[in-house]
């Protein structure tokens, strides 16, 4: 929250986004946090953003985690909730309106709103943290609806917003290609309908870079790019990241020459095709939040066809919600210790202690949870791929077809899915 | 086409919040948004703040005896020339924060207090400091090291002279006066601490961080000081000139410390490059606090999308030079003026 806190007074002193330090992300969430900061300035009184705590410096000396003494005011910390959590909202209703509409029955369509909005990385990510990824799995899900629904021009410009809100979404592009060219490739549209969508995405980029354009500092709304790339050393971090890179971008174009390949049950095929490719994509750089991005292709999934995923919707709602939360452990609790006096510091600071603290080697109880917190989810993002390859693994490896059921026993349904 | 209605309507909605905030972001006038006034009498100030937002404020009146405010500022940077600065951390997508990032986050901070600086070359330097009038210049230095155009390790330098005669130096990034920069590198200078403060001044030591408030003379909370850098600072219990520690204390040094130096005076802000040291350099150098400086006053409130006034009351001495610090934001500062008086009269 405490970015978030600079990003507005950033605005409010009139240096924009990327004048002053605090704002490193594509400008995208830095405008919805203007029109916050709008609304805010003229209907709110939120005079205090936050403060410095002289009892709490000590968090900034953790050796591991950059915690900051300022802690951010409750009235702030609402002002920026509240529309994630309207964002969560707003995702829900659409789930319910298209696996409503989808399925042709309104209790799937109430199944998929409940399975999104209470999601534990969801009503902990909106809640708790404060992080804007709802916002992406929004603009995602509506740029897909879009394009299912054959509103070309408006889908690209959702994807290219989309993609500068966050990058991940950039994963669905082979798969969006490919189902233009599989849906029209018979009514000769399939170029125009290509050139729609460019042209929405172009639009989109020049329309939000345009300050950025115009101020030469694209290269500042670039740096959560650049720094990672810059600032590049081989280590057991980089190396999975690389691994990961090199399995998804080929992966990514196989979906989506699959995808033009799709003859038939092209929709149900676009929606799940969606849904591997932005899972694949966790890979590259796995974070308790970037899984929000597909959570709501998930929840399609298991209410529309197969309710086996649901315990892939288990193992990455809660492996994620654990890795967050000893993340950010005892920080949680800075504003609550500040503003209403409960807890006090010395349960703060004693707490990071305990969960910094190295048990063995220079393992932590921090490093070690989120460490189980990544293994619960990577096993989710995996199961996801097994069930969906399950007929192939099953026609090479024969045996496997029983410990597959076993994993589905866990789960809600045992339907096997169609192969695809 | 009916059953798209809700998803167009949500894409319409999400790229009208995008573009509306967009259009702000850019427009945000700060000059027009917020104002500030302060009129001081012989029993103390009166203040007015505006803003067309919503907003902390904070007053800060103070006695800065006979010690002129500067009303020129400089900044001395100079990417030919090497300096010696410790890597400093950034956030993981955040920009590195090196010596012309530094600087031009810093002018910036500067301009949203009211102050434009000008920003100086080693040759600049060294024409500004020969052509005198120093109690009237503030200099900025954060490379660590002073170029060789002005500084050679010797007390008639020119750097030297220019603060004893009247200059405000103030400084960041290292151990004042221990290195000389050139275009073909670094060099370090013998007895730096003799020809400043004298030896055991500096904290040239392990001790990097303090943890306690400097709460005697109220500067700290009065101007919403972060850092408690104190690597590089001075000690004040080891000066023997007249000084001002405000900030942290591990016991010995200060995470800021303002000493008299000849008819001049120098800062010396602790620490490695960090976002709060900046914000605290910016802030001393905004509220022209002085070595003498004295907290006679303060008050602090909020307003929102209005005026609000108030008045500090205190006995002005006429022949005292005071500030009147306001700013708004408090710990997220978005603007503040600094107002000048000899007596009751600005400057």
């Amino acid at each position: 929250m405490y970015h978030w806190a600079v990003i507005i007074q950033n605005i409010d002193s009139g240096n924009g986004l990327y004048e002053l330090f605090g704002y490193y992300y594509t400008p995208v969430w830095g405008y919805i946090m203007g029109f916050i900061d709008m609304f805010s300035n003229a209907f709110l009184s939120i005079s205090e953003l936050g403060t410095h705590v002289s009892g709490l410096l000590a968090v900034e000396d953790l050796e591991n985690i950059r915690h900051v003494a300022t802690v951010t005011s409750p009235e702030f910390n609402a002002l920026i909730k509240v529309p994630i959590i309207l964002c969560d909202l707003l995702v829900g209703y659409i789930l319910y309106r298209f696996v409503g509409d989808w399925t042709g029955d309104r209790k799937k369509g109430e199944l998929a709103f409940a399975l999104w909005f209470l999601c534990p990385i969801i009503m902990y990510m909106s809640g708790v943290q404060g992080m804007f990824d709802t916002f992406s799995a929004l603009l995602i899900l509506l740029s897909t609806l879009l394009v299912l629904k054959e509103h070309y021009f408006s889908g690209g410009f959702m994807l290219a917003l989309s993609i500068l809100l966050k990058l991940f979404p950039g994963a669905v592009v082979f798969v969006f290609i490919g189902v233009i060219f599989a849906r029209h490739k018979e009514d000769g549209t399939a170029l125009r309908n290509l050139a729609l969508a460019v042209a929405g995405a172009v639009l989109c980029f020049i329309v939000i870079l345009f300050p950025n354009i115009m101020d030469g500092n694209i290269a500042d709304s670039l740096t959560f790019i650049s720094d990672r790339a810059g600032g590049f050393t081989l280590n057991i971090d980089t190396f999975f990241s690389m691994m990961g890179l090199l399995v998804a971008i080929p992966f990514m174009i196989i979906m989506g020459y699959w995808m033009y390949k799709a003859k038939e049950d092209i929709d149900r095929r676009f929606l799940i095709y969606v849904l591997l490719v932005l899972a694949i994509s966790m890979f590259i750089n796995m974070g308790p939040q970037y899984v929000i991005v597909l959570m709501p292709f998930l929840v399609v999934l298991i209410c529309s066809y197969d309710r086996s995923y649901m315990i892939c919707w288990t193992l990455v709602g809660f492996g994620t919600l654990l890795s967050a939360i000893v993340l950010n452990n005892y920080s949680l609790l800075m504003s609550s210790g500040v503003y209403l006096g409960w807890p006090s510091y010395d349960v703060i600071l004693n707490g990071f202690e305990w969960t910094e603290a190295y048990l063995f080697g220079t393992n932590s109880f921090r490093t070690l949870m989120n460490s189980v917190g990544y293994a619960l989810t990577g096993a989710g993002l995996i199961l996801l791929f097994l069930f969906h390859y399950e007929y192939a693994i099953v026609r090479r490896y024969p045996r496997a077809e029983k410990y597959i059921d076993k994993i589905r026993f866990f789960s809600f349904g045992r339907r096997r899915p169609d192969e695809t | 086409m009916r059953h798209d209605r809700y998803v167009l309507v949500a894409a319409a909605v999400i790229v009208a919040v995008v573009l509306i905030g967009e259009v702000y972001v850019y427009t945000f006038d700060r000059d027009s948004t917020y104002s500030a006034d302060a009129y001081l009498s012989s029993d103390g100030v009166d203040y007015r703040v505006s803003s067309g937002v919503s907003n902390v404020y904070d007053v800060v009146v103070s006695d800065n005896g006979t010690f002129p405010a500067a009303t020129e500022y400089y900044v001395y940077y100079d990417e030919g020339y090497a300096d010696i600065l410790e890597d400093a951390w950034h956030a993981l997508g955040g920009k590195a924060l090196d010596q012309e990032y530094y600087v031009s986050q810093m002018l910036h901070q500067l301009d949203n207090r009211g102050i434009r600086a000008e920003v100086l070359d080693a040759t600049g330097l060294r024409d500004m400091v020969l052509s005198g009038g120093g109690s009237s210049k503030a200099l900025i230095v954060v490379s660590g090291a002073f170029p060789d155009t002005v500084y050679s390790g010797d007390a008639a330098d020119p750097i030297v002279r220019w603060i004893s005669g009247g200059g405000s130096l103030y400084w960041v990034g290292n151990l004042l006066g221990a290195y000389v920069s050139s275009e073909d590198g670094i060099r370090a200078v013998g007895d730096y601490e003799a020809l400043f403060f004298g030896a055991g001044t500096l904290n040239g030591s392990d001790s990097v961080k303090a943890y306690d408030e400097i709460s005697d003379n109220g500067y700290l909370g009065a101007l919403s000081l972060m850092s408690n850098s104190i690597r590089y600072s001075l000690n004040p219990g080891a000066l023997s000139v007249p000084h001002l520690a405000v900030g942290y204390s591990d016991g010995i040094y200060a995470s800021i410390v303002l000493a008299q130096y000849g008819s001049g005076m120098i800062c010396v802000v602790g620490g490695d490059y960090s976002n709060n040291q900046r914000a605290d350099l910016v802030q001393i150098v905004s509220a022209h606090l002085c070595y003498q400086s004295v907290l006679v006053g303060s008050d602090s409130g909020e307003v929102t999308r209005g005026t609000e006034s108030g008045f500090v009351a205190f006995a002005a001495d006429s022949g005292s030079r005071y500030s009147v610090y306001v700013y708004l934001g408090g710990f997220y500062l978005e603007y503040a003026r600094c107002f000048d008086y000899v007596g009751i009269t600005h400057t």
